[in-house]
């Protein structure tokens, strides 16, 4: 298991997290993405996070249905949200759920190094969920060439 | 040692506290941060700052305590203060000493504006003998 610390994209839009995945992958973290709230719930229940980058402006409130859905599904869980937004938008946010707030369009440079500082300080549980290989390594391995499907 | 206008960070939260750093080393600022009031205080009694970014809620020493503190420093070595809450906590401040409040999760660009507009109101001083270099927090202090 890898000791990098790993961070979920919750995003549905393909460009912004096609976007947010290539950043990020490049960084010192293991990265998995989630296009619904469902989708990131699920993950959220095999590993634990140390940062999740979510899109407050997806339809039909999927991001803080996730970020809700989070806080019941681990109530300890220390996962640090960053959540993304159109400024426009400012509707409240619960500081209980939601840790900063970073404004749309994003500052590619300072994302990555946001992502980067923060994830390497969050505390894991003492007893870590065993995560599944990240999808950034699964990537990298596949563009090595070494990675066999199992 | 030329004149400055440096700020503190003071959040007990690493990853918060790595963010503040984070961003507002980008723009340029001159930074120590604190993970508690004690620390905080021990860092005002050695270092003169522009601005304190101050969370309300910490162990051992909390924001309040460093508010009274500062309270009975003179009023020309007090450092603005913006403190961070939560919206839940009393509000009993004192506005001679915090100039504004942002309320979490902060929209990180409003942060670094606030900040920005703050210290441009101030004047740079030099640092005291005994004033360490600011220095970049490592990712390991916890």
């Amino acid at each position: 298991m890898s000791s990098e610390p790993r961070v979920l994209i919750v995003e549905s839009n393909d460009a912004l997290r096609a976007m947010l995945f290539t950043i990020l992958r490049h960084q010192p973290v293991g990265v998995d993405t989630a296009v619904t709230a469902a989708d990131a719930l699920q993950k959220t229940s095999q590993c634990d996070y140390a940062l999740a980058v979510v899109d407050m402006d997806m339809a039909d409130g999927a991001g803080e249905a996730f970020v809700r859905g989070y806080r019941e599904q681990r109530p300890d869980g220390t996962t640090f949200i960053l959540a993304v937004r159109d400024p426009k938008n400012d509707n409240y946010l619960d500081p209980d759920l939601v840790s900063a707030v970073l404004n749309k369009p994003l500052e590619i440079d300072m994302v990555a190094e946001l992502v980067r500082e923060c994830a390497a300080v969050v505390p894991l549980p003492e007893d870590p969920l065993p995560c599944p290989p990240a999808e950034s390594d699964i990537r990298a391995r596949m563009e090595r060439g070494s990675y066999i499907a199992n | 040692m030329r004149p400055e206008k440096r700020l503190l960070i003071v959040d007990d939260d690493d990853a918060i506290r790595a963010l503040l750093l984070t961003v507002l080393r980008r723009r340029g600022f001159r930074l120590d941060s604190a993970r508690n009031g004690v620390e905080a205080i021990e860092r005002l009694r050695s270092c003169r700052y522009a601005l304190v970014v101050l969370d309300l809620m910490m162990p051992i020493v909390n924001g309040y305590d460093v508010l009274e503190w500062l309270d009975t420093q003179p009023v020309t070595e007090r450092p603005l203060v913006l403190v961070l809450t939560a919206g839940l906590e009393p509000k009993r401040f004192d506005t001679k000493i915090v100039v504004g409040l942002l309320q979490k999760p902060f929209d990180v660009d409003l942060l670094v504006d606030t900040i920005s507009g703050c210290v441009l109101v101030t004047d740079a001083v030099c640092q005291p003998d005994g004033c360490p270099d600011p220095a970049n927090e490592p990712r390991s202090a916890s």
